[in-house]
C-alpha cells in the first residue's frame, strides 16, 4: 500500500471515530433545547 | 376517545415514520467504526476494467478518460473501455485520440445503433470484456464522473474479504460554480450517500451501489447472469439486490470520493429523479419475496432494511394519510387534532435537527457550502409550522402566538382555515412542489424556481417525485430512459 494511501486510511479512520462523538454531542444539545423549552414553558 | 380517533391518530402520528427513520439511519451511521474493518493482508489490485457508457458525452469523455489514466493504481491493471452508444457529436473522435495518447488502457468501443439506454450500452461493454478475459473486477461509471487519485485503490481494499462481492463509492456533487439546485443536492448527497450508506454497511445490507461507481468483482458479475438487468429504469438497484441474493456482500467505501454532474434546474431533476424513482417502484415489485423474509434472504430480509426502503418508497401515502387524518380529527374534536398536530411536529422537530445535524458531520465540508440548504431542506413554510407547533407558550413570550400575532384570532373563519392550512401542508406541498416544477419549466416563470424552492422545500419536492412515479406506473407510461444532459461543470475537485 503506498504512503498516501496509508494516510488517507489512517484519515478515514480517525474521520469514522470522531463521528460518536459528534452524534454525542448533537444529541446533548438537542436533549438542552427541549430541556430548556420544558422549563421555560 | 372513540375507536376511530385512536385510529386516526395512529395515522397523524405514522407521519412521522419517514423522519424517525432517518434518525436511526443517522444513529446507525454514527456507528459505522464499530463495523466491519477491512482485514490485514497482502495489497490486492485487481486488473480492472472501468465501463464508460457514452452517448454524446464531447463535453465530458475527454478529461474522464484523463483523470483514469492519472489514478493513483497500477497502470497495468486498469484497462478503461468507453462504449459510444452511436454518439452524433464528437465523443468517438475524442475516444480515438484518448486510445492514441493512452495505447493498451484506453479503448474505443462503438455501437452503431444506440439510444436503448445505458444498461443496453453497458451490456456491449460487458460482452467486449468478457470475450477479452482479462478482468479481475470491473467499475461501471458514468461518464461525467471524476474519480480521486486513491478512490478506486481504496475500494479494492475491500475485496481483501473474499465475501465482498461489490463496493461503491461516495459521489458527491461537483458542479462548479455550484447553484442553488446543486447545493441542495450536495447536501442531499451528504445524507442519503454519506449517512444511509453507513448505516447500510453496518445493517449489512444495501439498496443502491452508486450508479457512477460500482466496482464488481468478476464472481459477483457472473453469478448475476454476467450482464445488466434492462428491463427496469434501476438497473443498479437490481444489480445490487442480485449480488447479495447470491450471498456476497456490498459495501460503501464512505472515503472513496468520486465528483459528479448533477442537474442545475427543477425540470432536469424532476426528470432524473423520475427515472430513479420509478424505478424504485418496479424494483419493489419484483423483488417482493425479500420483503421482511428474514434470514432466508439474508439481511435483505430485515425489519431494518424494510423500514429504511419502505419510509421513502410510500413516504407519499404517509404525508397524505397524515394529513387527512388531521383533518377528519378536526371535524370530529378540534383539541384532540390540535394535540396531534402539536406532537407530529414537535417530534419532527427533534427528528429534524438530529438528521440535519449528523448530516453535516457525516460531510462538514458540504456542510460548509450547503448549511443554508440543509436547514431550508423541508421549506421555510414546514419550518414555520414546526416551529409553531413546536412551541407556542414561547411564541406568546416573544410577541404572541403566530396567529395571534398576525392579528387574526384563532377561533375566527381565518384562524381556523390558517390552523386547517397547517395541517394540509403535509400533502399539499407535494401539489405546491409539483406547481413549482411546471412554473421553472416555463419561459416566463422560471424565475420563480428558486424562492419558491426554499419556501415549498427539496424535500417536498421528492416526495412529489416519488407520488408522479406511483402515478407514472400505474398509468404504464411508456419506460423511456432519458439522459440526463451533462455540460461538464465539474469543478476541479480531483
Amino acid at each position: 500500500m503506498s504512503e498516501n494511501l496509508e494516510r488517507d486510511v489512517a484519515a478515514g479512520e480517525r474521520f469514522e471515530r470522531a463521528l460518536l462523538w459528534r452524534a454525542l454531542v448533537i444529541v446533548l444539545v438537542i436533549a438542552a433545547v427541549v430541556a430548556t423549552r420544558a422549563l421555560w414553558g | 376517545m372513540p375507536a376511530v380517533q385512536w385510529i386516526l391518530s395512529v395515522f397523524v402520528l405514522a407521519g412521522a415514520i419517514p423522519l424517525l427513520t432517518g434518525c436511526y439511519q443517522s444513529a446507525v451511521a454514527a456507528l459505522h467504526r464499530f463495523g466491519r474493518s477491512v482485514p490485514a493482508g497482502p495489497v490486492v489490485e485487481p486488473r480492472v476494467a472501468v465501463v464508460v457508457p457514452a452517448w454524446n458525452e464531447a463535453a465530458v469523455i475527454g478529461r474522464t478518460i484523463d483523470t483514469l489514466a492519472g489514478l493513483e493504481y497500477p497502470p497495468d491493471r486498469l484497462r478503461v473501455y468507453v462504449v459510444d452508444d452511436a454518439s452524433t457529436d464528437e465523443t468517438p473522435e475524442i475516444v480515438v485520440a484518448k486510445a492514441r495518447e493512452y495505447p493498451g488502457r484506453v479503448f474505443h468501443l462503438r455501437r452503431e445503433r444506440g439510444g436503448e439506454g445505458k444498461a443496453h450500452t453497458l451490456n456491449h461493454g460487458l460482452r467486449c470484456i468478457h470475450a477479452e478475459g482479462w478482468f479481475e473486477a470491473v467499475l461501471i461509471i458514468d461518464a461525467d464522473v471524476i474519480f480521486t487519485a486513491r478512490s478506486l485503490s481504496m475500494m479494492v481494499r475491500h475485496f481483501r474479504e473474499p465475501r465482498v462481492g461489490a463496493v461503491t463509492a461516495y459521489i458527491k456533487e461537483g458542479s462548479r460554480p455550484a447553484n442553488y439546485l446543486n447545493r441542495f443536492i450536495a447536501y442531499e448527497y451528504a445524507n442519503a450517500q454519506a449517512g444511509a450508506r453507513r448505516a447500510q454497511n453496518l445493517l449489512g445490507a444495501h439498496a443502491c451501489l452508486a450508479g457512477g461507481a460500482q466496482l464488481i468483482r468478476r464472481a459477483s458479475l457472473e453469478a448475476i447472469g454476467g450482464v445488466i438487468d434492462t428491463s427496469s429504469l434501476a438497473e443498479d438497484t437490481v444489480t445490487t439486490l442480485n449480488i447479495q441474493l447470491h450471498g456476497a456482500r456490498v459495501v460503501f467505501e464512505p472515503h472513496a470520493i468520486v465528483w459528479a454532474e448533477e442537474p442545475r434546474g427543477i425540470p432536469a431533476l424532476w426528470k432524473q429523479r423520475l427515472r430513479w424513482a420509478r424505478g424504485n417502484v418496479q424494483v419493489t415489485r419484483r423483488f417482493h419475496k425479500i420483503w421482511l423474509r428474514g434470514r432466508r434472504v439474508g439481511r435483505l430480509g430485515s425489519v431494518s432494511f424494510a423500514l429504511i426502503w419502505f419510509s421513502t418508497l410510500l413516504m407519499p401515502l404517509f404525508m397524505v394519510t397524515a394529513s387527512a387524518s388531521l383533518v377528519a380529527l378536526f371535524l370530529m374534536d378540534r383539541g384532540v387534532s390540535l394535540e396531534l398536530f402539536r406532537t407530529l411536529w414537535a417530534v419532527n422537530l427533534a427528528a429534524y435537527l438530529f438528521v440535519t445535524l449528523s448530516t453535516f458531520s457525516f460531510d462538514p465540508q458540504a456542510a460548509r457550502t450547503s448549511w443554508v440548504q440543509g436547514f431550508a431542506f423541508p421549506g421555510l413554510i414546514s419550518l414555520t409550522i414546526i416551529l409553531y407547533a413546536f412551541d407556542p407558550p414561547f411564541a406568546d413570550a416573544h410577541g404572541g402566538d403566530l396567529i395571534r400575532h398576525l392579528g387574526v384570532d384563532p377561533s375566527s373563519g381565518l384562524g381556523t382555515a390558517l390552523l386547517l392550512f397547517a395541517y394540509v401542508w403535509l400533502a399539499a406541498s407535494m401539489l405546491a412542489a409539483y406547481a413549482m416544477k411546471l412554473l421553472a419549466g416555463l419561459r416566463w416563470t422560471a424565475w420563480m424556481a428558486r424562492p419558491l424552492l426554499y419556501v415549498v422545500g427539496f424535500g417536498p419536492l421528492l416526495c412529489s417525485i416519488a407520488a408522479a412515479a406511483f402515478v407514472e406506473e400505474a398509468r404504464g407510461t411508456a419506460l423511456v430512459w432519458e439522459k440526463t444532459e451533462k455540460l461538464g461543470a465539474v469543478g476541479d475537485l480531483a
